[in-house]
């Protein structure tokens, strides 16, 4: 299968240790971005936290007196903040998408290897779960 | 009161969504993709689906056709409110029979006013 897969792929301009630096860039690259996706996960939940402290703070201050236009002009903010927030969803998606462009072209790239240089390493599991069995 | 249900993976989008939607008086249930939004709808009716289009389990456009099959929701207005701004796939969800399609990120006091224009 690898073979059709290879014979209908162009061969890249590049020399063998070229695409093997290339190919590992691009997996540094995915890997990076995967960091930069769990610290704006982890940014994100501390700005909402304080997102819900201060709208809980601006509605009792409402509730409790006749504050009239600055009360307006905080909720105005407020909504400005509920568009601003929303950047996480937005970031989360493009940085996902685009670490699947990057992992496609690192894949890309292994396929158009010498045969030598395809062999994944003994260990590939990424957690301690049972592995698979096959009974032949 | 009305009720919604606020569909979306993203905690963040839920939490933005609940927040200026019970600020505008209604209430708002969430679920987190399609397949838990049927689950709330098997157990509470809604006035108004506002959904995210990508999920997992679960996309926006496919819980639309599975609601539409359901009596109850025959007529529900269902919105979409997602990152996907192309026509191709605003026609599927309107061939879904979505009522709306609002692309991320949404100015709260349009979603309100929109909501307020498709609600019975």
């Amino acid at each position: 299968l690898n073979e059709s897969a290879d014979a209908r792929r162009p061969e890249p301009d590049l020399s063998t240790s070229e695409r093997v630096d290339l190919r590992l860039q691009l997996i540094a690259a995915a890997d990076d971005l995967e960091r930069l996706q769990a610290l704006l996960r982890d940014a994100c939940d501390s700005l909402l936290l304080c997102f819900a402290g201060v709208s809980d703070g601006v509605r009792d201050l409402c509730d409790g007196a006749d504050v009239g236009g600055p009360a307006q002009a905080l909720q105005a903010e407020l909504s400005g903040v509920v568009v601003a927030l929303q950047f996480q969803d937005l970031a989360q998606q493009l940085i996902a998408h685009t670490r699947g462009h990057l992992q496609r072209c690192a894949e890309d790239l292994h396929f158009t290897m010498p045969g030598a240089l395809r062999q994944a390493g003994p260990v590939t599991q990424q957690a301690m779960h049972a592995g698979s069995v096959d009974l032949f | 009161m009305h009720s919604i249900l606020a569909v979306d993976d993203s905690a963040s989008m839920r939490q933005m969504v609940s927040f200026t939607l019970k600020n505008a008086g209604f209430a708002v249930v969430e679920a987190v993709d399609g397949q838990d939004a049927l689950e709330k709808i098997a157990a509470k009716d809604f006035d108004l689906v506002l959904t995210d289009q990508n999920m997992p389990r679960l996309d926006g456009i496919g819980l639309t056709r599975r609601l539409r099959e359901n009596p109850r929701y025959k007529s529900t207005p269902i919105l979409i409110l997602t990152t996907e701004s192309s026509d191709e796939m605003k026609q599927k969800g309107r061939a879904a029979g979505a009522t709306g399609w609002l692309v991320k990120p949404f100015d709260p006091s349009k979603l309100v006013e929109v909501i307020g224009k498709v609600i019975r």
